[in-house]
């Protein structure tokens, strides 16, 4: 894909967005009070001016790249770091998203230390981690130490019924 | 006069146990700020049974240490891992993180050190000598002089927009939609909400924020091999030298000064003025196109700004018994436990207690420096560990801090849904900056303008009624010339150099 292309399908998408905004998004998600006539004071004010902030820099950005013979070279590579090719990166990123898509399942069925012991070994494998004498030790400890943190010394409560019973043992 | 107030309150003050409280507090603030989701306001409400037993002035102390190492520890992680702790360190991720992936992360965090505790102490100063004028300024803002002021503001994203304003100006229109996200302040009904119980609610900032800084950054790491590029003794050894804190030092001193103003208006907070210090730097700057790239001036621009906030929060709180935030209104709380309620009576009736107070704020300038210069040999390590094993760490700490804001896993899935969309923002060379700055600022610049019209039936000229707001509503109008200038200067230039290339290719 060219830049111009790619530069012209995010203005489209950004007017996509705008339309679907003020066709269905702010009608249906915004219900207007029956006294009031559109207006500074309706709820739908503020986003539909931002909405229109959206309409105008889709249309800009979308002219521009329509219009311009030449887009400048964008960048997102940064120091150190080294770009998988594109079929590598696309299934890179599928395995990406079960794995965070399955540790936020877990996080509410099996509890927060346990999802995320098995989080950050599974994460770690997937980054190509595989000296698992570092990662072992990590996934197990940094949850607990968070764990502890929060339960024991900020008071916050963390959903996990392995780790109450075992920490509700101990202390 | 003052200087026996002074003696008096430092009398009162001297003491192991005064000391050791805004030691400890300082040190309990740093951790707390460092840790993404627990916040400053968590820190002072859970510290605040322990100063139940407490003299008044260690407990307050206590609680004024917790508040101001909270601060200064939200740019902690901002740098090291682009997950600002605290909604100010926001700014400071901008230039911080550049920087650390530079591998000049321990400059990063010393510079945030320096331009922070400079900022405080100047922030205490302001309290001590200035407080009356200052509240009587801050008294004289009403919704249209906060409105022309959040305009202004607003006008700093055309500074972080990158190489395009147009991409910049869609991000800040992503985040006012989100901002708009809940109940509706006039009318109590439900935006965007369709009918779920948690999104009435509105969204919670610290989700969005870690969502879109830290979460495309691990979600990108899918996209790639990572090899490692600092070393422990590099980022633990690098110091800021003379010239370079030099450079910054007007920074520094506006940033100061833009917190102090700021943080003297109730409902501000330490977020707006960081980003109107940094919008200012970068203006001023000879290096202002470096902003955003890996800037040293930057970081300090936006945490003097952030932490110049601190001192002043205190001045509505002292002199008018008015808390300027949430953090000064569980301080207010502690005051009112002890018996002593803030406002201009307790200069009258407890005249050494408000000095000894005083005296242990402006050492609590002191005690962020030595903590932080401690805090750095430690933390700069973390800019070592590989990104295969601290990737997955940082998602972790994500997932906690998000889940601690509310206690409910809803918000860990905002972060997540923010995450996806801040990963194709990355992709798509959209900026995350101007989307944060208008989730922040959208409220107050909404809310503010709604109530100034309810106020006014409708008449616009009520933006224009006294000083204030024609002062600040011209700034934006001069900003907004500048900035089409510049771009048209820029997109011209780029113009020319094209046409310049096709000619040397013909």
């Amino acid at each position: 894909m060219t830049m111009r292309l790619r530069e012209a399908g995010i203005g489209l998408l950004v007017l996509a967005l705008a339309f679907l905004l003020l066709i269905w998004l702010i009608p249906e998600g915004i219900p207007q009070p029956s006294r009031l006539r559109e207006g500074q004071l309706s709820p739908r004010f503020w986003p539909l001016i931002a909405t229109s902030i959206l309409v105008m820099s889709g249309l800009v950005l979308t002219s521009m790249a329509w219009f311009e013979k030449e887009q400048g070279t964008a960048s997102d590579a940064e120091m150190g770091d080294e770009s998988l090719p594109t079929s590598q990166a696309i299934a890179g990123l599928a395995v990406g998203f079960v794995l965070l898509a399955a540790y936020l399942w877990a996080i509410t069925r099996v509890g927060m230390v346990v999802a995320s012991a098995f989080g950050i070994l599974l994460l770690g494998y997937a980054y190509g981690e595989r000296r698992l004498k570092i990662l072992i030790p990590v996934a197990l400890l940094l949850p607990v130490a968070l764990y502890l943190f929060f339960v024991y010394v900020a008071g916050i409560p963390i959903p996990d019924p392995l780790a109450r019973t075992v920490f509700r043992a101990i202390f | 006069m003052i200087i026996d107030n002074f003696a008096q309150g430092f009398e009162l003050f001297l003491g192991w146990g005064n000391v050791l409280a805004i030691l400890i507090g300082v040190l309990v603030g740093i951790v707390f700020g460092a840790i993404p989701g627990l916040t400053g306001t968590m820190a002072v409400a859970l510290v605040l049974p322990f100063t139940f037993s407490l003299a008044p002035v260690t407990g307050i102390l206590l609680l004024v240490g917790v508040y101001k190492g909270a601060v200064y520890g939200g740019s902690i992680p901002a740098i090291l891992i682009k997950t600002p702790g605290t909604p100010g360190g926001a700014c400071t991720v901008m230039d911080g993180y550049p920087l650390a992936r530079q591998g000049k992360a321990g400059k990063a965090l010393n510079m945030a050190l320096y331009s922070s505790a400079c900022a405080d102490f100047i922030s205490n100063l302001a309290l001590i000598f200035l407080a009356g004028f200052i509240a009587a300024f801050a008294l004289r803002f009403g919704p249209p002089e906060f409105f022309a002021l959040m305009c202004f503001s607003l006008t700093i994203i055309a500074g972080v927009s990158g190489n395009s304003l147009m991409k910049g100006l869609a991000s800040a229109a992503l985040g006012l939609l989100l901002a708009s996200v809940g109940l509706d302040i006039i009318f109590g009904t439900p935006r965007f909400a369709f009918g779920e119980v948690e999104l009435t609610a509105g969204l919670n900032f610290i989700p969005i924020l870690i969502g879109l800084f830290a979460m495309p950054e691990i979600i990108n790491q899918f996209t790639k091999r990572y090899r490692v590029s600092t070393r422990i003794a590099e980022a633990a050894n690098q110091r800021v030298s003379w010239q370079e804190f030099k450079g910054s030092i007007r920074s520094i001193l506006r940033g100061s000064f833009i917190g102090v103003v700021l943080g003297a208006i109730p409902g501000i907070g330490g977020a707006p003025a960081a980003f109107v210090s940094y919008g200012a730097a970068q203006r001023a700057s000879r290096n202002g196109d470096n902003f955003g790239k890996g800037e040293l001036e930057g970081v300090a621009a936006s945490e003097a700004g952030n932490n110049g906030v601190c001192g002043a929060t205190m001045i509505p709180l002292l002199s008018l018994g008015v808390p300027g935030d949430v953090i000064t209104a569980v301080i207010l709380g502690a005051f009112m436990i002890h018996g002593l309620t803030p406002g201009p009576l307790l200069f009258q009736e407890n005249i050494d207690i408000v000095y000894a107070i005083f005296c242990g704020i402006l050492l609590s300038s002191v005690f962020m420096v030595m903590w932080g210069k401690l805090g750095i040999r430690v933390f700069a390590r973390i800019a070592d560990i590989p990104n295969t094993i601290l990737f997955p760490s940082v998602l972790v700490l994500c997932v906690f801090g998000a889940f601690a804001v509310n206690s409910n896993p809803f918000d860990v899935l905002v972060m997540f849904l923010v995450g996806i969309l801040g990963f194709g923002m990355l992709k798509a060379n959209i900026p995350p900056a101007p989307f944060l700055i208008a989730f922040v600022l959208g409220p107050m610049l909404e809310n503010n303008l709604r109530r100034a019209l309810q106020v006014s039936n409708g008449d616009y000229s009520i933006l224009l009624r006294n000083e204030i707001t024609i002062f600040f509503l011209a700034l934006t109008v001069l900003s907004l010339i500048l900035i089409t200038v510049r771009n048209l200067k820029r997109w011209r230039r780029r113009n020319a150099a094209r046409r310049g290339n096709v000619t040397l290719a013909d």
